[in-house]
């Protein structure tokens, strides 16, 4: 063996894979060849640097084994659901099995029967043409390059895309986030009796934006009659990681009538829409692909319908999940507050009783200056209707005063 | 995290044996043996983490739909780093990369610092690190297929599909091409 044979062998000396026969060419050369020599310690210096390297490199996320063994969960209830529709079959007897065939074939040659009695033309009339299939030609999603050895096969058709598709659905929890905790929506509710609902309001949104929360709703009922209450409710939104805190702080505010907390663990809700939203993606990406290629119009406009239904499905799912995260980050606190002490009880001084009659007063007399105001306007403009009464009224007494005595 | 756990092939064949009755347990030791080496293998051709990571699981899902298939006439490594290699291809193909011409980077300029650093065993580090990076996706393959997973000749021509020659070819450039870029990065601490 020459050199250029050893040198080229090295590198698999150095990691122990060479037959002995070889390896015992390699020492033998090593021994009179200086290069050979030099380039053994080369590499044996690289492998070495690259395990270290290795050593210090970063792996990959310690939640990649939960999110792997999720998986592989996924695909056995799937496969126990497949082998469970198989089974009636397979629990059948021979001579069941037999009459099922039988009775299959009878039906469908029935079936058949029909179908040729109504799409046989008539005499004198042109046939049906056949329905429309189409083309799977058509139809294939450009394949990747068949790695057989991989035990992955490529997508050759539609109905494998689907199958594919279905598989990339059960895989999805590689791609599921790395979830660090469960995605709970928490809800939490409480009322306070407080001496100044006003204040107490302006101090609930103080603490909502100090808490990077802020106020959703605010409804406020003064109260109108003596004896009622002054009320508000408040809907505030404050991160999850801060709604203890929030709800101890406000607890704080006054006096607690009632508290409740409320937790919805939505993990796998969240999980199966990103999978689900993942795969119509990936249904999405296919459709597009097959526009790409040539084909019947008629074939091409189905397509595009799918597309269209599988785009609105990916924007409605899509905003469901939003939703839901917005609501796992967000937690959502109702507040009910109420005044301790009743309006009747705080009842009103005599300034304020004065001033409400002074205004009473001058309310009156504007109504009624304004009623004489009204009167006198209804007098002139009813004139016509009394000035000529008088006025004949007038003449007359002056004619009889004028007449001679007689 | 658990640290990677060391295993002979006759255990691993056996607990993809196992893995083909549907044992979980046997499932997580081979993953557990695994996830590390294909992480880093499959980061070597993709150069994105998260996709790396994503193909680590896919890849274990691979074994465990297609334990049953596996007839022992390859080594376990063999048959897992070939699954491996062919999705780690495929995402290539269908992303079509930017492949980083190994020339253009040795002729960049160098900014780290000059060679005093190369001492530092951390600045070795990442110095090799980088140049390996800087490396073709088959030549980084061959690389750490030998050196980091200890595959022979024959095993590691069975992973990526070639022929040996084509093996030997690729450790020949890729010995030759890492040694260049770090004489260009400034790394005059040999690796001989």
């Amino acid at each position: 063996m020459n050199h250029a044979k050893i040198a080229e062998l090295l590198p698999w000396y150095v990691n122990g894979t060479l037959a002995p026969a070889q390896a015992e060419a390699v020492e033998k050369e090593i021994e009179t060849c200086e290069l050979c020599a030099s380039d053994l310690e080369t590499l044996k210096a690289l492998q070495k640097t690259m395990l270290d390297v290795e050593a210090h490199a970063p792996g990959p996320s310690q939640f990649l084994l939960n999110r792997t063994l999720a998986n592989v969960e996924e695909i056995e209830r799937m496969r126990e659901t497949q082998k469970a529709g198989s089974q009636w079959w397979s629990g059948l007897s021979t001579g069941a099995k037999a009459a099922v065939l039988v009775t299959s074939l009878a039906l469908f040659l029935i079936a058949g029967g029909t179908l040729v009695r109504f799409t046989s033309a008539p005499s004198g009339q042109r046939a049906l043409p056949p329905p429309q299939l189409i083309p799977v030609e058509a139809l294939k999603v450009p394949a990747p390059a068949d790695r057989a050895s991989g035990g992955v096969a490529a997508p050759r058709s539609v109905m494998e895309a689907d199958q594919v598709t279905r598989e990339k659905s059960t895989t999805s929890a590689v791609n599921k986030p790395p979830f660090e905790r469960p995605q709970i929506i928490r809800t939490g509710s409480m009322s306070l009796l407080v001496p100044d609902v006003e204040k107490t309001i302006a101090r609930l949104q103080e603490i909502a934006q100090a808490q990077f929360g802020d106020v959703l709703a605010l409804d406020d009922t003064t109260p109108s009659q003596p004896g009622e209450r002054h009320i508000a409710t408040l809907r505030l939104s404050v991160p999850q990681d801060r709604f203890t805190q929030t709800m101890d702080t406000i607890a704080k505010l006054g006096g607690v009538q009632t508290r409740s907390v409320a937790a919805e663990d939505v993990t796998n809700q969240i999980v199966d829409s990103q999978a689900r939203l993942k795969n119509l993606r990936h249904t999405e990406e296919d459709l597009l692909r097959i526009m790409d290629r040539q084909g019947k119009v008629a074939d091409l406009l189905d397509v595009q319908n799918q597309i269209s239904s599988t785009r609105d499905e990916i924007e409605q799912l899509d905003a469901q999940l939003k939703s839901m995260q917005h609501r796992v980050a967000y937690s959502a606190l109702s507040i009910s507050l109420e005044d301790e002490i009743p309006a009747a009880l705080v009842g009103p001084g005599a300034g304020t009783q004065l001033g409400e009659a002074w205004q009473t007063a001058l309310r009156d007399s504007k109504e009624l200056a304004l009623r004489i105001g009204a009167g006198v306007l209804r007098v002139v403009a009813f004139a016509p209707y009394w000035a000529v009464p008088i006025a004949l009224f007038w003449w007359l007494v002056a004619w009889l005063r004028r007449r001679p005595a007689y | 995290m658990q640290t990677q756990q060391a295993s002979s092939p006759q255990v691993e064949a056996q607990w993809i044996r196992q893995i083909a009755k549907r044992d979980r347990g046997a499932f997580e030791q081979l993953y557990r043996a695994y996830e590390r080496k294909l992480y880093r293998y499959l980061l070597g051709i993709v150069r994105s983490p998260e996709l790396a990571e994503e193909l680590t699981g896919d890849v274990m899902i691979e074994v465990w739909k297609n334990a049953s298939r596996y007839r022992g006439h390859a080594k376990p490594s063999t048959w897992i780093f070939g699954i491996a290699h062919n999705k780690g291809i495929d995402v290539l193909r269908r992303r079509q990369p930017q492949v980083t011409e190994l020339h253009a980077v040795a002729g960049a300029p160098d900014p780290r610092p000059g060679p005093e650093a190369a001492a530092i065993d951390e600045s070795e580090r990442r110095e090799v690190a980088a140049a390996l990076d800087a490396l073709s996706a088959e030549h980084r393959g061959v690389l750490d297929l030998a050196f980091n997973n200890g595959c022979s000749q024959a095993e590691i021509a069975q992973i990526v599909g070639c022929p040996i020659n084509t093996v030997k070819s690729r450790m020949f450039y890729a010995k030759q091409q890492l040694r260049q870029v770090l004489e260009r990065r400034g790394f005059r601490r040999e690796i001989s």
